[in-house]
């Protein structure tokens, strides 16, 4: 028995045997899978196999015909699976970076409303908490609470005690999401308290 | 009886597949066509019919692919393909399938020499015949290292590395000697083909 090939079809045939036994290396299936598609001989090679191993097993057919050819040409017609689009390459990234800029978005938007409104937002003040270094009956600045000037306009300021009662215990609680209309109700609501508060103290101090 | 283990090579070439290499699908065609054929033939008679009900398996095959996640070996599914492709083929032309279905280790086995009404002309019984007693001498005719390689191969389904317990060789001299007894088997055929 003489067969005369080159070297590199002699390895190309045995990784092919191997292969119909599925014991060829990742490599060799590489390799053979390139070769194949223009290769003719050895895909002759193979259907060879495929006669003697048919025989042997006793289901050769009558007239031994290769399909893969035509297959293969009615195959190339089909999608090819793993391959996106320019547009599904595009998806995700894109997504992503929608989804990271609303992020942003929304924390500046909300960093921007913090500081707007962190110091008459979301507190909880108890008044009999609170230190006043005040001094009597001076007008006090609204900035000495922490509320811009602007903000403090409607303040009631009242030597006399206020008629409505302001619970000194008054909890503030704000939310963030709150009509600023609402906000500045509130913190006259709570100066007026404060301011009663202490005029309450003063007036004790004095007839102590 | 052969065992039914998963090939390696199929899942290999199926994971190529869906990852958009079709050669691997071409392998895979060359493969299972001969099994795939006996099967539609035992529903199919007319040989011409036969060969079309076999590439619409494969091409149905190829586009279920991308769903095929490997909890079956391939050949059984590919077989279900080609069980209902063949049912589907005679209820569309108002033929009735067999009642029966066709045992899947059955299907490796089966004559289909008594199912083709067509084309079991006297010449291609004799071409068929002719063949495999070819086939026959030639794996008679082997050195006996290569015969039993090969035996133990295509009949006892073993592994290069199972083999080469038995032989107390290296899997590659297994593997070598495998590869020139389908070659010295592989010139015996070109003969007659030519």
């Amino acid at each position: 028995m003489v067969v005369n090939m080159s070297v590199n079809e002699h390895h190309l045939k045995e990784a092919l045997s191997a292969m119909f036994d599925g014991e060829a290396k990742e490599i060799e299936l590489h390799r053979v899978l390139k070769e194949l598609p223009s290769n003719g001989p050895l895909r002759d090679t193979w259907r060879r196999y495929e006669v003697t191993s048919a025989s042997m097993h006793g289901y050769l057919p009558y007239i031994i015909r290769d399909f893969s050819s035509e297959i293969s040409s009615a195959v190339k017609l089909e999608k090819t699976y793993g391959k996106k689009s320019i547009s599904q390459y595009l998806i995700k990234p894109l997504g992503r970076f929608a989804v990271a800029a609303s992020v942003a978005t929304v924390a500046l938007l909300g960093m921007q409303e913090y500081k707007n409104t962190t110091e008459y937002s979301s507190v909880f003040v108890k008044t009999e908490n609170i230190q006043l270094n005040l001094s009597s009956s001076s007008l006090r600045s609204s900035a000495e609470f922490g509320i811009p000037p602007t903000m403090a306009r409607n303040v009631a300021i009242s030597n006399h005690s206020k008629k409505e009662s302001i619970t000194s215990n008054e909890i503030l609680f704000q939310s963030k999401k709150s009509d600023s209309d609402l906000t500045r109700e509130q913190i006259q609501r709570y100066l007026d308290g404060l301011l009663h508060r202490y005029n309450q103290n003063e007036e004790k101090l004095i007839s102590e | 009886m052969k065992n039914e283990q998963p090939k390696i090579s199929d899942d290999q070439l199926v994971a190529r597949v869906q990852k958009g290499d079709k050669s691997a699908f071409d392998l895979l065609v060359l493969k299972h066509q001969f099994k795939v054929h006996a099967i539609v033939s035992r529903y199919v008679k007319d040989f011409d019919e036969v060969n079309d009900v076999v590439q619409e398996t494969f091409i149905k095959a190829y586009r279920a692919l991308e769903n095929f996640r490997s909890e079956s070996a391939f050949y059984t599914w590919l077989y279900r393909i080609a069980v209902n492709t063949s049912k589907n083929y005679l209820l569309a032309r108002n033929r009735r399938p067999p009642s029966f279905d066709l045992d899947l280790d059955d299907s490796e086995y089966i004559e289909q020499n008594s199912q083709l009404q067509n084309h079991d002309s006297p010449d291609n019984i004799l071409a068929k015949n002719e063949l495999e007693k070819v086939i026959n001498i030639s794996i008679k005719e082997l050195p006996a290292d290569l015969r039993t390689v090969l035996m133990l191969r295509e009949f006892e389904d073993l592994s290069y590395e199972q083999i080469s317990d038995i032989m107390d060789c290296p899997v590659g001299t297994v593997r070598s000697r495998i590869f020139r007894a389908r070659e010295a088997l592989e010139e015996k055929i070109k003969g007659m083909e030519n």
